[in-house]
């Protein structure tokens, strides 16, 4: 029996966004905003009629499937079907980016209708990469992502912004190619004649040198999207430059496919090399996951330190937080432990919220307040009340604070690791400490302090619709964070 | 326990945590949101004090072992539960908690009263999480959730500090900012090995098959039946790892530092989070998993950072001018005694310690806040005849000194010997000369304590005129009835406390909640020492209240004015020459650098700040500079270059791409780069955006043909 649901949620984006294409010209902007919202709101309800109709579906792995023979000689097969992680990420994307389409709202400028088009787009191409299970479309809609990004940043971003773009896809297009060659030798090695994730997983590979390879080959795709260090330069360059709604979407769903491509692909398919395999005699794999995972922990941590503007600091953080996400598939390898893992995804999904909140905040900052320099939007509360309430708040939830989403988060991996290495473990949670350090040394610059006099002329009152995003957002952030059983349950269902 | 109180018992938490919205949502009309702060501590103060009323009429014997009402299911894998704990311990600290929130919560009314965060909403909102998340913390039923809640005060404690937020201080490192940072970050450090402590306890628990592995009951049991056994090491660890966690929060050495600077925030703040509640939290945490200490050798470490970090701060009070600093040093001391006693195995006296302390620390604190709010300094220096200004604050103030000194027969008297007492068991007990060398530490601490607070109140009753001040400046006034009727009642607990105190000794009345004695009985198994040792020592009792007294009489002696009728008299003599010896020794040259190293907090302060800014602008920095100069322009610019080499020239748009982003470091670049863009922006885009879209018609197009045909 075939699902119609998935396909759905994957293709009405990217049919949108050819409407658009078509009649924006003669609709105008307004036609492509409203459209735009309408869709991602439709998606919303979609993802919400899938969760409904997977939770009905009783099997064991991957659900709702929707398989078309495509080029059976070659064995691509389009699939789509999801399990337990890519369900909470599909409606994670389809949440933020109806938080993105609202935070576009008052949004000004030329050209908004193929702004809006290429949002949907980019929608469709990380669907995609979730909802797909054949290793062929699955690199598609990876590529697919990258094209709409690198026009979304270029056209509409900051001054510096062809820099910003280049190097974001210089970057993300050269690990491409890594994962290209990277499937390429999967499906030979494998010797089954299929793309498909679900046949590859049963499969087991053999852990020699040469696989190990092509695992560390994948595995580089994978981290400069996460990104860790030492790949990640790309990522402040690009978040200062894009503008915040497509900041949103960078930090809140394409970092998520870095992980998730992870544990779908190396996890999943590639388990025995990620197990077994060894770099060099007595330091296996996981070994080097969990060691770029720290890494950069502590180097996102130490450079947030010094940023001087919110959003490269948030950049940063970005980079530190999705570390633990490393961390936490690293200790599921050394430890078997189903928890290390959930923490993880748990990871992808509160850093998924959080960080765009973060990230609409900054853009606040810039149109309202008229800087994101932290020396100058010193004594912010007298300006902006109800931004500075947010942003503290956000900026404790990002640091990890319990009650909330990401202490849940950085609970889970942390088990995780204890369990896997004590010493690694409690430097682990010193990079808590650092997380903390930076967020408070950045509140007592902006909230404290006699109100600056760039404030005085520059700052404007903020529009209530800017608040309804992240609002809806911290309910997201506190109901998971007070009660995040049910969506561990469904994770649970994953590998 | 009454079934229905044990139903309603989760709403104490989580009664403080609603009136939030409501603050937030009202704060305009009921200006600031006080009575829903209010009237949510005072129903969470109702029905703690039923459970305690019920308790000591017989309900504690009950639920000695602990009655749990869960609220709902956290996470299934490690099954982790919401929902309260009712046991002894718990019902205590919750009914005392919510007490002392109660009163300082009306007492901020009149002192918060011309603050702009007040009427805004701030003061109560931020007040009432943290009152929400305290009782939570005495009620949790296991370390999740104590841990939630334990970071939550800190949010707040951080949020309070920094109430005054405007306020900016020429000295860098200093003001509110500041020691809000500084009050997180080093609990923070604490906080993590706590974090650490419990997560390693969860997995040997996990592993060894215990259904509910965070759970303090199961935990309990487990240890019991053995866990542990052949891994003392680890238990150990576990221990050491769980005080960490104590010695942040209740501010000892190492991690002491963030006490005093929090004094920043505003008084009510400090008397409230800062010596009654909050601080106390490590104390508890201590009390409630003492059964992972119980026989390990972590204990001795406790007892020895209790009693070094007893005298550590009582030494740095004997310095400090400000009436806030002073007290705060001695919240630190008097909490390093409530550790001591833990370490030496006298749980009970301990909390019996803190009980006492949260009293008269909280009564002498909101009276300083009265005076501070009269006189507008804290400089001790500055204050002058406060008995005849403002009597009720005064008398007061006194009763709760009397308290703080351990003078017969207020409640710190009977609490503070009982600690003695546990310390001296201890040492009878294994005979180890450490034991007795902490117990001379604690009598030492106890001079200098009557010593350093009544320095304090002779000098603010003197009448001597005030330098570079005029007669006659400030109109000190009394304060009104809503601050002095919380000074009031904690006066009279103070006095009630003790007189409990003094009967329960003499004939054991079962009700009284104040008596050691009971808290011994309904903390059992807490309790290493043996009941017996713990009987009244009449030698010992005298040996405190002399030592304490003569710290009283030194200060005395020292600090207070001479009258007309005293300066040709004996008194008046001895004050005299008492001072001049003072003089001499402050001057000396040894004198003068002890005052140095006192004052500036033996330089540990400077050392974490120097350790801060090192890793900030040294590790920092040097990381972001390989961003930028490394990883920047000598790799990615130079894999960019070299894959140019090795890129076909097939596809001229990358060519281009990479083209530019190689010439761009020339600086040429950029133009050319703006010349291509400024085009796509030009009208372009939408050519692009079409060829865009007609590719993926084209793949529609496959699509659906596969759809259909694909089954060929």
């Amino acid at each position: 029996m075939a699902y119609w649901i998935l396909s759905a949620i994957l293709l009405l984006p990217i049919v949108a966004a050819g409407i658009i294409f078509l009649l924006g010209r003669w609709l105008g902007d307004n036609f492509a905003k409203y459209l735009t919202l309408i869709v991602s709101v439709v998606e919303m309800g979609l993802s919400v009629i899938m969760l409904v109709m997977y939770l009905n579906e009783d099997t064991a792995g991957f659900r709702l499937l929707d398989e078309i023979p495509w080029i059976p000689d070659l064995g691509i097969t389009y699939i789509v079907g999801v399990d337990g992680i890519s369900l909470t990420l599909v409606i994670l994307t389809a949440f933020i980016v109806c938080m993105a389409v609202l935070a576009s709202w008052t949004m000004h400028g030329e050209n908004l209708s193929a702004y809006f088009a290429l949002i949907l787009l980019l929608t469709t191409g990380i669907l995609g990469t979730f909802l797909f299970l054949d290793l062929f479309f699955f690199f598609i809609a990876w590529e697919l992502v990258l094209v709409p990004m690198f026009f979304l940043i270029g056209i509409w971003g900051g001054p510096n912004r062809k820099y910003a773009s280049m190097k974001f896809f210089i970057y993300t297009h050269l690990a491409s190619v890594f994962l290209l060659v990277g499937i390429f030798a999967t499906y030979i090695t494998s010797g089954l004649n299929t793309f498909s994730i679900i046949e590859l997983a049963g499969h087991n590979f053999p852990t020699d040198l040469a696989m190990v390879i092509v695992f560390l080959g994948i595995l580089f795709a994978f981290i400069v999207k996460v990104p860790s260090a030492p790949f990640h330069t790309w990522l402040p360059d690009a978040h200062v430059e894009a503008p915040s709604p497509v900041s949103m979407i960078l930090a809140g769903l394409l970092l998520k496919m870095g992980g998730y491509g992870i544990i779908r692909i190396l996890l999943q398919v590639l388990g025995d090399v990620f197990k077994e395999g060894f770099i060099i005699p007595n330091v296996p794999v996981y070994w080097l996951v969990g060691i770029i995972g720290l890494i950069s922990i502590f180097w996102g941590g130490f450079v947030a330190l010094r940023q001087d503007d919110v959003k490269r600091l948030v950049a940063y953080s970005s980079i530190s937080h999705m570390g633990y996400v490393l961390l936490g598939v690293a200790a599921y390898v050394a430890t078997d432990n189903i928890i290390a893992l959930q923490g993880a995804i748990f990871m992808m999904i509160a850093h998924g919220v959080i960080s765009p909140a973060m990230f609409q905040l900054c853009g606040m900052l810039q149109h309202w307040a008229g800087t994101r320099e932290i020396g100058l939007l010193k004594g912010l509360p007298k300006s902006l009340e109800s931004t500075s309430v947010i942003l503290v708040t956000f900026s404790f939830a990002s640091a990890g604070l319990p009650g909330l989403m990401g202490f849940v988060a950085e609970f889970l991996v942390l088990i995780g690791v204890f369990q896997w290495d004590t010493t690694l473990a409690m430097i682990t949670v010193l990079g808590i400490v650092l997380t903390a350090a930076y967020y408070l040394w950045m509140l007592q610059r902006v909230v404290f302090g006699e109100k600056s006099e760039f404030l005085d002329e520059h700052a404007k009152p903020v529009p209530n619709i800017e608040y309804v995003s992240l609002v809806l957002m911290f309910i997201v952030v506190l109901v998971f964070g007070l009660y995040p059983a049910p969506l561990l349950d469904m994770m649970a269902l994953g590998p | 326990m009454d079934p229905l109180l044990v139903l309603l018992s989760p709403l104490i938490p989580i009664l403080p945590f609603l009136a939030l919205p409501l603050i937030l949502l009202f704060r305009k009309r009921t200006n600031g949101g006080a009575v829903f702060s209010i009237g949510a501590n005072f129903i969470s103060w109702l029905i703690a004090t039923a459970l305690l009323i019920d308790g000591i009429f017989g309900g504690f014997d009950e639920v000695i072992e602990g009655v749990e009402r869960v609220v709902y299911t956290f996470m299934e894998n490690p099954k982790i539960e919401f929902g309260v704990l009712i046991d002894p311990l718990s019902v205590i600290m919750a009914f005392i908690v919510s007490t002392l929130a109660l009163l300082i919560q009306i007492y901020s009314i009149g002192y918060m009263k011309d603050e702009p965060g007040k009427h805004s909403g701030r003061y109560f909102a931020e007040i009432t999480i943290f009152v929400g998340a305290m009782l939570g913390l005495a009620l949790s039923l296991n370390f999740l959730f104590l841990f939630v809640f334990w970071e939550l005060m800190g949010l707040c404690s951080y949020l309070l500090i920094g109430f005054f937020m405007d306020k900016e201080t020429e000295k860098p490192g200093t003001g509110p900012a500041s020691a809000a940072k500084k009050a997180f970050l080093i609990t923070k450090v604490g906080d993590v090995l706590l974090f650490g402590g419990f997560v390693l306890l969860m997995l040997e628990f996990i592993s060894a098959g215990v259904p509910d592995p965070l759970n303090f009951v199961s935990g309990k049991e487990a240890v019991a039946g053995g866990v542990f056994a052949g891994k003392e090491n680890l238990q150990t660890l576990i221990a050491l790892l769980i005080f960490g966690g104590a010695v942040g929060k209740s501010a000892q050495f190492p991690l002491h530092v963030w006490l005093p600077d929090a004094m920043e925030g505003p008084t009510t703040v400090s008397a409230l989070i800062h010596s009654a509640t909050m601080v106390k939290a490590g104390v508890f945490l201590l009390a409630r998993c003492f059964w992972i200490f119980e026989g390990t050798n972590a204990l001795l470490f406790v007892s020895v950072i209790g009693g070094f970090t007893a005298v550590f701060a009582a030494t740095m009070a004997l310095v400090a001018t400000d009436i806030k600093k002073i007290l705060a040093y001695s919240t630190i001391s008097q909490l390093a005694y409530m550790i001591l006693a833990i370490g030496v195995g006298g749980v009970a006296s301990g909390l019996f310690h803190l009980l006492s302390h949260s009293i008269f620390k909280c009564l002498l604190f909101l009276g300083a806040g009265s005076i501070i709010h009269s006189y507008h300094t804290q400089e001790i220096t500055e204050i002058r005849g406060l008995h005849k200004k403002m009597p009720i604050t005064a008398i007061t103030f006194v009763i709760g000194a009397l308290g703080l000194s351990g003078i017969f027969p207020f409640n710190g008297f009977f609490s503070k010997d009982a600690i003695f007492a546990s310390a001296l068991a201890r040492y009878n007990y294994i005979l180890d000369p450490l034991y007795l060398l902490l117990f001379v530490i604690a009598v030492v601490t106890a001079f200098m304590t009557g010593f350093y607070i009544f320095r304090a109140v002779f000098m603010i009753f003197s009448n001597e005129p005030v330098e570079g001040h005029l007669e006659g400046e400030h109109h000190p006034h009394e304060s009104p009835g809503v601050m002095t009727y919380p000074l009031m009642i904690l006066g009279s607990l103070v006095v009630l406390m003790g007189l409990g105190s003094l009967v329960g000794m003499i004939v054991n009345i079962g009700f009284n909640p104040a008596s050691e004695t009971n808290l011994h009985h309904w903390l059992e198994g807490l309790v290493i020492v043996s009941h017996d040792a713990l009987d009244p020592n009449i030698v010992l009792m005298l040996v405190s209240l002399i030592v304490a007294g003569s710290g009283i009489l030194l200060a005395y002696l020292i600090y207070s004015g001479i009258s007309e009728s005293q300066k040709s008299g004996f008194v008046g003599k001895i004050k005299l020459s008492t001072r001049s010896f003072k003089t001499t020794m402050v001057t000396s040259f040894v004198g003068t650098k002890i005052d140095y190293v006192l004052v500036n907090r033996y330089g540990i302060d400077a050392l974490y700040r120097n350790i801060g800014l090192g890793l900030n602008y040294i590790v920092g920095e040097i990381l972001y500079r390989v961003d930028k100069r490394v990883l920047d322009d000598l790799i990615v610019h130079n894999v960019a270059k070299a894959s140019l080499m090795f890129a076909g020239a097939n596809d001229s748009f990358d060519r281009k791409i990479i083209d530019e982003f190689i010439i761009d470091k020339t600086g040429r670049g950029f133009l050319r780069l703006g010349e291509l863009f400024g085009r796509l922006q030009s009208g372009i885009t939408q050519n692009y955006a079409m060829g865009m879209f007609f590719g993926l018609v084209l793949f529609i197009v496959i699509w659906l043909f596969g759809y259909f045909y694909g089954g060929f």
